[in-house]
């Protein structure tokens, strides 16, 4: 396998293609890691699984379609990089875009704050979406939970087009959060 | 009240920062005006962070398992200082090889050879022929064996007697022959425009000879006319004004 075919792999959700890439580049990306910063190799390791979960959140939304400097290494190595600074600045794992929503002041946005709580929330996800019907169901699962693209779902599921599935994903997506939102309302 | 397709379609293209500037203002305001949107919409948010959460978790557990099935990441410190040590010793080696093939070329290029040993090198003497010089002629066998010592009194007084151009040209490649490159120059530099020497011939021993005095500007464009010249030697031409190209550089 090549670098651009396990891409291509992990486009359509497959996970081993993901096991792959982990595999080719962990030893060299712990070891230059230890070498260069001189962290220790669970702290090393730490970063590289962050960084393959970037890898992976990236292709998930599009932004990984193709590859600059180095190819998917150089990539690894500078996301690893970036990872190391943000762990060394205490930055939060997840960088969104933190000013859309800075002076957005919310009860609820702020509920998910601490690791406990957003482990809390993802269990009432899981269990919403189990709730949801099978359709809608099987839908978030595909996009969300396996990475597969807009338009091999629109064929899986037999869409009469991309519009249509795109907008039934939109409302899927809607249905989830009425459901965990007003289920935690009512409580 | 619940989010509309449009709205949900705005917020999207709003999250990732794909709305021109007018319609994000609008988006802005309305967030903060609308409390009931506020909120709806970061519940949304919140619903597709956790989702993208939810493979998160599922790929970091992948990972762990995937992990566990890996043998242990050697670092021992011999093998890390070995890996080090490598790049160390290509670089050194790369370096080494730079500095060799600069030495070279400066060395190389110091040590080229005077405009003089050049012409020595290059000097071969005309083969005999034509009717003034004959197999059995004694001048001719002193000048096959490069006698020019014997052959260019012989030669100079046969000149005298018969006043002819070709006894002339081989009197010149007999001078070259001895060394003796001011006259050389003035056999040539006579004869070079005479029909009855051949002409690319003379002039080559008329650039060899100046080579002798070390006279290269004189030289060059001789040799350079000769390499586009249809004449046979003409490769031995382009080789000597490499040799004096890389003398130029080294000065």
């Amino acid at each position: 396998m090549t670098d651009r075919n396990a891409i291509k792999l992990l486009k359509k959700g497959n996970m081993e293609a993901l096991g792959w890439i982990y595999k080719k580049y962990r030893v060299r990306f712990v070891q230059r890691m230890m070498t260069k910063w001189s962290c220790s190799e669970e702290e090393a390791l730490e970063v590289y699984h962050d960084t393959v979960i970037e890898l992976d959140r990236q292709v998930a939304i599009g932004k990984l379609s193709q590859l600059w400097g180095g190819g998917l290494g150089g990539w690894i190595f500078r996301t690893g990089n970036n990872k190391w600074h943000e762990k060394l600045r205490g930055i939060k794992k997840r960088k969104e875009k933190e000013h859309e929503w800075s002076w957005l002041e919310s009860e609820t946005a702020a509920r998910n704050d601490s690791p406990e709580m957003e482990e809390i929330f993802l269990e009432e996800l899981s269990a919403g979406l189990e709730r949801l019907d099978g359709r809608c169901q099987k839908l978030l699962r595909y996009y969300y939970l396996e990475n597969q693209s807009l338009k091999s779902i629109w064929e899986q599921m037999q869409f009469p087009s991309y519009a249509a599935a795109k907008m039934a994903l939109r409302r899927c997506r809607e249905r989830l959060r009425e459901m965990i939102f007003s289920l935690k309302k009512s409580e | 009240m619940g989010l509309s397709d449009k709205d949900i379609a705005l917020l999207e293209k709003f999250w990732f920062g794909n709305l021109p500037r007018k319609t994000r203002n609008e988006v802005v305001k309305r967030l903060q005006e609308d409390a009931d949107f506020n909120r709806e919409a970061i519940q949304l948010k919140q619903t597709i962070d956790g989702l993208y959460s939810l493979r998160e978790q599922k790929v970091r557990t992948y990972l762990q398992e995937k992990e566990n099935s890996l043998p242990q990441i050697e670092l021992k410190s011999e093998r890390y200082f070995g890996f080090k040590a490598k790049h160390w010793i290509v670089s050194a080696l790369i370096i080494a090889i730079v500095i060799s093939i600069i030495a070279y070329i400066k060395i190389s290029g110091s040590a080229s050879q005077p405009p003089a040993a050049i012409a020595q090198n290059y000097f071969r003497p005309y083969p005999y022929v034509g009717q003034t010089l004959s197999e059995n002629d004694s001048i001719a066998q002193l000048y096959a064996k490069a006698d020019y010592e014997a052959a260019i009194p012989s030669l100079e007084n046969k000149f005298e007697n018969e006043n002819d151009t070709l006894t002339l040209f081989y009197l010149g490649i007999a001078y070259l022959g001895q060394n003796q490159a001011t006259k050389a120059t003035s056999v040539f530099e006579s004869i070079q425009y005479s029909v009855e020497v051949p002409q690319d011939a003379t002039q080559w021993y008329l650039a060899l000879s100046y080579l002798q005095q070390d006279r290269i500007s004189a030289a060059i464009p001789i040799l350079e006319s000769l390499t586009i010249s249809e004449w046979k030697e003409k490769a031995k031409a382009k080789e000597i004004l490499k040799k004096l190209e890389s003398i130029k550089i080294s000065n």
